[in-house]
């Protein structure tokens, strides 16, 4: 939802409901590491980029990207799409892809997962992307689900752990 | 059934809080203040008379603490949402505290009986300088009837805001199927769930800090909860349990050890 709302708000050049956004999307993320890892993987997709283009990103854009380029991951996501033009859909489907190639690195790395198996797992999942049926004008902030508290108290409990292996 | 209560909390010459204005409307009712600390907090308690809700009733509670005023709130019992097979409750509750007040919330839990269905919206405005604690705690159902997520819905939006700015948010809708025992990331295999907002414009830091030791201390069975500190400088703990008493007596002893840091003053015992 927030990938979508940020796309359409880039694209129709709307500061204030990139700002909205951007407010929402933190206060959303109560666990610190949540919220940190958040804002800067979409600080490092953002700054990656810059450097696809130089720099300079396409000037119509330029006016939107706040010079600290600390966005939530999802909000520079949907800013990045509209920077490259993709289409909603696919958007849609690589930001799902790349939370998938995410999830899947981490787990690589906690449990006894092997590279070919994750591979092989990866490819797999991002066959079902391809089959879910995703409403795209349909999704807006309304439907945004915080119910985690599982998860939230695991990342909660992940600041003060002695071992740490992922950022969040 | 239409309940409504709308309170307005003001503090006199002698730093003492008090209602100055008042209106409800069946079934809700509140007993007078009393005075169980050292800095004139009213400690209020809120009575539901009509004992629960059911399709169609709605709950408005407009509570605003002027501005160095002081604010406990609570109730005498568990909010039940009863079996309704169509329609839904709601609860909408907005509260206003002003520069240098505070607002203490401990409501007792709400429990989802079998096919309810529940809508809840909850502001809290605050100022930079004031100071709050929140609570809120629902039940997955009648476990001792055997009766465990059957609830038909639980909508809830949650915001919190400090100087108008967006603090904190939580938006969802959750179906009692959805929360079957053992999902991980959601309840995984607890029945009761409970979040406790926490804010004071100083020593956030230490507080934090207090709140992981008081954390730490518990015993671990049958009780999981975490917490962190915002960038807006509220700490939200959460909790899991499959006992009410858990989720409760875990709430209270943090918020015991945080208000001498908080509000500058011991929590007294607050008699139920």
């Amino acid at each position: 939802m927030f990938v979508k709302e940020a796309y359409e708000a880039a694209r129709r050049q709307d500061a204030a409901a990139l700002e909205m956004l951007q407010d929402v999307c933190s206060a959303s993320k109560p666990a610190r590491e949540l919220h940190g890892a958040s804002v800067k993987t979409g600080r490092s997709l953002l700054l990656g980029v810059r450097n696809l283009y130089e720099g300079q990103p396409p000037e119509a854009y330029s006016d939107l990207l706040e010079p600290s380029l600390a966005y939530h991951y999802a909000v520079a996501y949907g800013m990045t799409a509209a920077m490259m033009e993709l289409p909603p859909d696919e958007m849609l489907q690589t930001y799902l892809y790349s939370g998938l190639a995410s999830l899947v690195s981490v787990a690589t790395r906690i449990m006894p997962l092997g590279q070919n198996e994750s591979q092989l797992m990866l490819f797999r999942l991002s066959r079902r992307i391809n089959e879910l049926a995703i409403d795209y004008g349909a999704l807006s902030l309304a439907d945004v689900n915080t119910f985690a508290p599982g998860m939230e108290i695991a990342a909660m409990e992940h600041e003060t752990i002695y071992t740490r292996l992922c950022m969040s | 059934m239409r309940g409504k209560l709308d309170l307005v909390i003001a503090v006199n010459r002698r730093d003492r809080s008090f209602i100055s204005r008042m209106h409800y409307l069946f079934p809700l009712k509140i007993l007078r203040p009393f005075y169980l600390d050292e800095i004139g907090t009213a400690f209020v308690y809120v009575l539901d008379t009509a004992g629960g809700m059911l399709a169609g009733d709605s709950l408005a509670y407009n509570i605003r603490v002027d501005d160095g005023a002081r604010l406990y709130l609570t109730n005498a019992s568990t909010a039940k949402c009863y079996t309704m097979p169509n329609g839904d409750a709601r609860v909408a509750q907005h509260f206003s505290i002003g520069s240098r007040a505070s607002l203490e919330f401990f409501p007792e839990e709400s429990m989802l009986f079998r096919d309810t269905s529940l809508e809840t919206v909850t502001r809290i405005d605050a100022q930079r300088d004031s100071g709050f604690a929140f609570c809120e705690m629902y039940a997955g159902g009648r476990k001792h009837a055997g009766e465990i997520f059957e609830f038909r819905r639980l909508e809830n939006r949650f915001e919190i805001r400090i100087d108008g700015k967006l603090a904190i948010w939580e938006n969802y809708r959750l179906e009692g199927g959805m929360l079957r025992p053992g999902r991980p990331g959601y309840l995984e295999h607890y029945t009761h769930w409970g979040n406790l907002y926490m804010y004071a414009s100083h020593e956030s830091g230490v507080a934090l800090k207090a709140v992981q030791e008081c954390l730490a201390e518990f015993e671990r069975d049958g009780f999981r909860a975490g917490c962190s500190l915002h960038p807006s400088g509220v700490i939200t703990v959460k909790a899991l349990s499959s006992e009410y008493e858990a989720v409760k007596n875990g709430f209270e002893r943090i918020w015991s050890r945080l208000r001498p840091l908080m509000l500058k003053e011991e929590l007294p015992y607050i008699r139920k």
